[in-house]
C-alpha cells in the first residue's frame, strides 16, 4: 500500500507497547543509560505538524452531507444501549455495542477531520461499521437474513463494474491526477474490489453477526465506489480538457525504474540482511541501527514487485516513496559512515531528535515546488512522529536508552524521509510531466 | 488462525500430539511436524454434548471426582470402551444426560470407543466438533467455536462445563494412549475439515482438493 494512513502506519509500528519491549526487540540493545523519563514526556507534549490528506480536487460538500447522513441514519438504527432484553447473548451483545461504539468514534473524528478527503475516508469508516450493528440488530429484531441482502449486493456489484467501465486514465495536470486516481484505485481495485461479499465466512448460518459481517461489506462496498466516482467526477470536471495519461503514467514509470535502479546500484554494497552495516563503523545497539533497518525495507531489492502493481497510479505513488527511502537511507547511512551514530545518552538527545523531525516535516512541507505529492509522504513522516510521541507519552521515570531505541530511531527516520521527500517529488513529477 | 489449546493427560508425564499451525514449540519427539499420516479421521462423528452451568466434572467413572475450588480451566477425558466400562459412568445432573447415557448405551463396543472431553467453555459459546484424528497413541479432537444462539442468557465472562461424547468407529486400548491434543478454532467445522481433507490428499498423493 502507497498511502500510508495514520492508521496504516500505526499497524507498521505497532509491535507491541512499550511495555516489556526491550526484551521483546531483538534491536532493543542493552544500553542501560537512564534517562530522565519526565523531561521526555514533556518533550514529546509539544505540538507536532500533521499534515492531513488532502485530494487535488476536493470534495463536494453535497456529496459529504449525503454520506454524512447515511453514516447518521445506520448509527440511529441501532440502539445505543443493547441490554439483555433486547440481546440476550451477552457475547453477540458485545460484539454489536463494539461495532456501534467503534462507528460513533468514526463519526466523531469525522467532524474533527481538518480536510474534507479526511472526513470523507471517516465517514466511510462509520458506515460500515455502523453497518455492521444495524445489520446484526435488524437479524435479531425483524429476521433479517443474509439471502435478503443478495440484491443490495448485486446492485453494488453492478455499480462497480459500471464505474470501472467508465472510469480512464484521465485529467488535467498529470500529476494531481496521479494523486486523485490513486484514491481511486484504492476503492475500486480488482481483488478488494471482487470480493465475494454476500459468502458466509466467519459465522455460522443463523448467526445475526454473520447478517452484520455481510452488510458490513456490502456498505464498504457501496461507499467505495461511490466516493471513487465522486472522485473522478470532480476531477474530470475540475478540466477543461480531460487528457489521457495512461500510456503517460506507463512511461513514468519505466523510466522512474531505470532510474531507480541506477541509483540504488550506485549505494556503496548493503547486505539487506544488515542494511545497518557500515565499513569502520559500529552502530550497534543505537538508534541509527534502527533507522537504517527500516529505511532501507523500501529500498530493498526483494520488494520490487510493487513496481508492477496493476494499479498503475499507486504504482507511481510508490515508486515517489521508494525514491524517498533511497534517499534517506543514503543521506543517513553517509552520516554514519562519517561518525555520527545518534547515541541517546539523555532526555536532551531524545528531545532534539524530535524536534530535528518536526522541523523537517515543516520545512518539507512549506518548500516544496510539488506539494501533492509531497504532503502524501509528509502525511506518513508526521504520523510516524504523532504515533512515537504517543508511545514516549508515558515513559517511566527512568527509562533507559535500550527501551525507547525504536522510538527514538523512528524521529531519525521521519527526519531523513522528510528532508529527501521534496527532490524525490520533483524528480517524480518532472517524469510524468515529461514522458 | 485458530487458536490452539492443547491440554496434557492427567496421568504421568505423556507426549502431546502435535498439532496445526501456530503450535511449534512443544511438539514431542515421536511425532512430525505437520502431521502427515492423518489417515485415521472421522469427520463430523457421532456426538453427544452436555453443558454444565456449575464448573464441575460432568461425566466420569466409578467415585466421583471433587470439583476444583479454584476455578482454574478444567479438562478432563474419559474412554468408554465396553459394555462394562459403561455401567461404570455417571453423569452430572444436568439437562441431557439420559441422552447421554443412551448415547454411551448404545455404542457397539466392538467396533467403536467411545471418548469423553470435557473443559470449561466461555457461556455463549459452543463447542463444535469438527472432526476427530487417532491412531493407537494419540487422540486428537478439533472444534470449531460457535456462537450460542441470540436469544440465550449468557455474559461474556461466565463459563460452563462442555462435555463432548465422541463416538470413536475403532476399538482402542486407552492404555495405549499417550498423548491427546485438541484445537479450537473461530472459523467453521466446513474449512476446518477441509483442511484435513486437502492434507490427506496430498498425503496421498492425489491433487489437493479446491484450488
Amino acid at each position: 500500500m502507497t498511502e500510508l494512513t495514520r492508521r496504516g502506519t500505526l499497524a507498521l509500528l505497532g509491535v507491541g507497547t512499550l511495555a516489556g519491549c526491550s526484551a521483546a526487540n531483538p534491536l532493543g540493545g542493552d544500553d542501560e543509560t537512564e534517562l530522565d523519563g519526565a523531561a521526555i514526556r514533556s518533550a514529546v507534549a509539544a505540538e507536532s505538524p500533521r499534515i492531513p490528506e488532502r485530494l487535488p480536487v476536493g470534495v463536494g460538500s453535497a456529496h459529504l452531507a449525503a454520506t454524512r447522513e447515511r453514516a447518521r441514519t445506520l448509527l440511529d438504527a441501532v440502539p445505543a444501549n443493547l441490554g439483555p432484553e433486547q440481546v440476550p447473548n451477552g457475547a453477540i451483545r458485545e460484539r454489536i455495542r463494539r461495532k456501534r461504539e467503534h462507528a460513533a468514534d468514526s463519526f466523531d473524528r469525522a467532524h474533527e477531520a481538518p480536510t474534507p478527503f479526511e472526513r470523507l475516508e471517516a465517514f466511510a469508516d462509520a458506515r460500515a461499521e455502523a453497518r455492521f450493528a444495524a445489520g446484526a440488530w435488524r437479524a435479531i429484531d425483524e429476521g433479517l437474513t443474509r439471502e435478503e441482502l443478495a440484491d443490495e449486493a448485486d446492485a453494488v456489484r453492478e455499480d462497480r463494474r459500471a464505474f470501472r467501465e467508465r472510469w480512464q486514465y484521465v485529467g488535467g495536470d498529470p500529476v494531481a491526477a496521479v494523486r486523485v486516481h490513486a484514491a481511486i484505485e484504492r476503492r475500486v481495485d480488482r481483488g478488494r474490489a471482487d470480493l465475494a461479499f454476500g459468502e458466509p465466512r466467519r459465522y455460522r448460518l443463523g448467526n445475526p453477526l454473520g447478517v452484520g459481517e455481510i452488510a458490513e461489506e456490502i456498505e464498504r462496498a457501496r461507499v467505495a465506489v461511490d466516493d471513487a466516482a465522486h472522485c473522478y467526477d470532480r476531477l474530470v470536471q475540475s478540466v477543461d480538457e480531460p487528457t489521457a495519461l495512461r500510456a503517460r503514467f506507463v512511461d513514468a514509470r519505466e523510466a522512474l525504474r531505470d532510474a531507480f535502479e541506477a541509483e540504488r546500484e550506485a549505494l556503496p554494497s548493503v547486505d539487506p540482511a544488515k542494511p545497518w552495516q557500515v565499513e569502520g563503523v559500529d552502530v550497534a545497539d543505537t538508534p541509527a541501527e534502527a533507522a537504517l533497518d527500516d529505511l532501507y525495507r523500501p529500498v530493498d531489492p526483494r520488494h520490487d514487485d510493487r513496481w508492477g502493481e496493476a494499479s498503475l497510479a499507486r504504482s507511481l505513488l510508490w515508486v515517489h516513496g521508494s525514491f524517498v527511502g533511497l534517499a534517506a537511507f543514503a543521506s543517513l547511512r553517509e552520516r554514519v559512515a562519517d561518525g555520527e551514530t545518534f547515541a541517546v545518552e539523555s532526555a536532551e538527545d531524545v528531545a532534539a531528535m524530535r524536534s530535528d523531525a518536526v522541523e523537517a516535516v515543516r520545512t518539507a512541507a512549506d518548500e516544496s515546488s510539488v506539494p501533492v505529492l509531497t504532503r502524501t509522504m509528509l502525511t506518513d513522516a508526521a504520523d510516524r512522529i504523532g504515533f512515537t510521541d504517543d508511545r514516549l507519552s508515558d515513559v517511566d521515570d527512568d527509562v533507559t536508552a535500550a527501551r525507547i531505541r525504536r522510538e527514538v530511531s523512528t524521529y531519525l527516520v521521519a527526519a531523513a524521509r522528510a528532508r529527501a521527500t521534496p527532490a524525490a517529488s520533483e524528480r517524480v513529477a518532472g517524469a510524468i510531466r515529461s514522458a | 488462525m485458530p487458536s490452539i489449546t492443547r491440554r496434557r493427560a492427567l496421568s504421568g508425564a505423556v507426549a502431546l500430539l502435535t498439532g496445526f499451525a501456530g503450535c511449534s514449540g512443544e511438539s514431542s519427539s515421536s511425532s512430525s511436524y505437520p502431521p502427515e499420516d492423518v489417515a485415521n479421521v472421522a469427520f463430523d462423528p457421532e456426538s453427544y454434548s452436555l453443558r454444565n452451568p456449575r464448573p464441575e466434572p460432568t461425566v466420569w467413572t466409578d467415585e466421583r471426582p471433587t470439583p476444583d475450588e479454584e476455578g482454574n480451566h478444567y479438562w478432563n477425558h474419559v474412554f468408554v470402551t465396553s459394555a462394562d466400562d459403561a455401567a461404570t459412568v455417571s453423569f452430572a445432573n444436568v439437562p441431557g444426560a439420559a441422552d447421554a447415557r443412551d448415547f454411551i448405551d448404545s455404542t457397539d463396543y466392538d467396533a467403536a470407543t467411545v471418548y469423553v472431553e470435557q473443559s470449561t467453555v466461555q457461556e455463549c459459546f459452543a463447542p463444535e466438533l469438527c472432526h476427530v484424528r487417532w491412531s493407537e497413541t494419540d487422540v486428537h479432537t478439533s472444534y470449531a467455536r460457535r456462537y450460542r444462539d441470540a436469544d440465550v442468557a449468557c455474559e461474556t465472562d461466565a463459563e460452563d462445563v462442555v462435555a463432548t461424547l465422541v463416538r470413536i468407529p475403532a476399538v482402542l486400548d486407552p492404555d495405549d494412549i499417550s498423548s491427546y491434543g485438541s484445537s479450537h478454532g473461530s472459523g467453521t467445522c466446513e474449512r476446518r475439515n477441509e483442511r484435513i481433507r486437502r492434507r490427506a490428499n496430498a498425503t496421498a498423493g492425489t491433487p489437493g482438493g479446491a484450488r
